[in-house]
């Protein structure tokens, strides 16, 4: 009885709302199933998700761009690319420890695309306060697979020239990863 | 930095300001950096990192691929 009384009560799941098999299989449902949520209808969840494919932004829609001055002595860590010298670094880099390629991949969402290879992770030092902006790595749906890439971990972006990168940094460590 | 074309046999090499192409018969050719980008590096897929001074759609550093005495912009550069 308690049974059929609750049933009774429960919010019928919405109709655009993919089962989590098949968000397994499709990035799209995937995507759905993390971010329809913060949208107010489907229609503009939908319109979100056409951004992401247009615009691939790097950063989640909902953050906030601020550019701060990185610390002298701060470190962080950066995927390279094979034959990237650790004097070209990118323009994006972590504070989370990068595991492996599949991390890389899926936690701060770097579509194949965007880096064919990784084979190194090298750790920069601010050695001269760095504008940068920093934040949450947004989602993105690589056209390799395709996938979902859900993102979520943590990221930096330079705001300087990229020439003048290295200038803000030193190389503490590189090690290679698979 | 160099890479050899696996289609074509050339030797391309990358500065700043460009790449140089040189083909297997001797001849060879300066495909200039886009306005406003250096080259960086080449990727495993053969694309070119460069650097760019403004940034397009959010993002300063692009692939850019080497097709018929051209840089042509393609994905954005991680």
């Amino acid at each position: 009885m308690l049974l059929v009384g609750l049933a009774g009560c429960a919010t019928p799941a919405p109709q655009a709302t993919p089962s989590t098999a098949a968000a397994r299989q499709d990035p799209r449902a995937a995507w759905w199933v993390d971010q329809r949520w913060r949208y107010a209808n489907d229609s503009t969840a939908e319109a979100a998700y056409q951004r992401l494919l247009a615009q691939q932004s790097a950063w989640p829609e909902w953050h906030q761009a601020e550019v701060v001055a990185l610390p002298v002595g701060l470190r962080f860590q950066m995927a390279l690319s094979p034959g990237q010298g650790t004097d070209r670094p990118g323009a994006f880099g972590t504070f989370d420890r990068i595991r492996d390629v599949a991390w890389v991949r899926r936690v701060l969402a770097v579509k194949v695309a965007w880096k064919p290879a990784i084979d190194r992770v090298v750790t920069y030092e601010v050695t001269d306060p760095l504008p940068a902006d920093t934040g949450t790595v947004g989602p993105q749906i690589d056209a390799a697979g395709p996938t979902y890439l859900p993102g979520g971990g943590s990221q930096l972006e330079m705001k300087v020239p990229a020439a003048d990168r290295i200038r803000h940094l030193k190389v503490v460590e590189v090690h290679a990863i698979g | 930095m160099h890479r050899v074309d696996p289609a074509t046999g050339a030797d391309m090499r990358i500065s700043p300001q460009g790449v140089t192409v040189s083909a297997t018969d001797g001849s060879w050719s300066f495909v200039p950096a886009p306005d406003g980008y250096r080259l960086s590096h080449f990727e495993a897929d053969g694309s070119i990192v460069a650097h760019g001074v403004r940034e397009i759609d959010g993002w300063y550093d692009w692939h850019f691929i080497l097709e018929g005495g051209v840089l042509r912009r393609d994905a954005p550069a991680y």
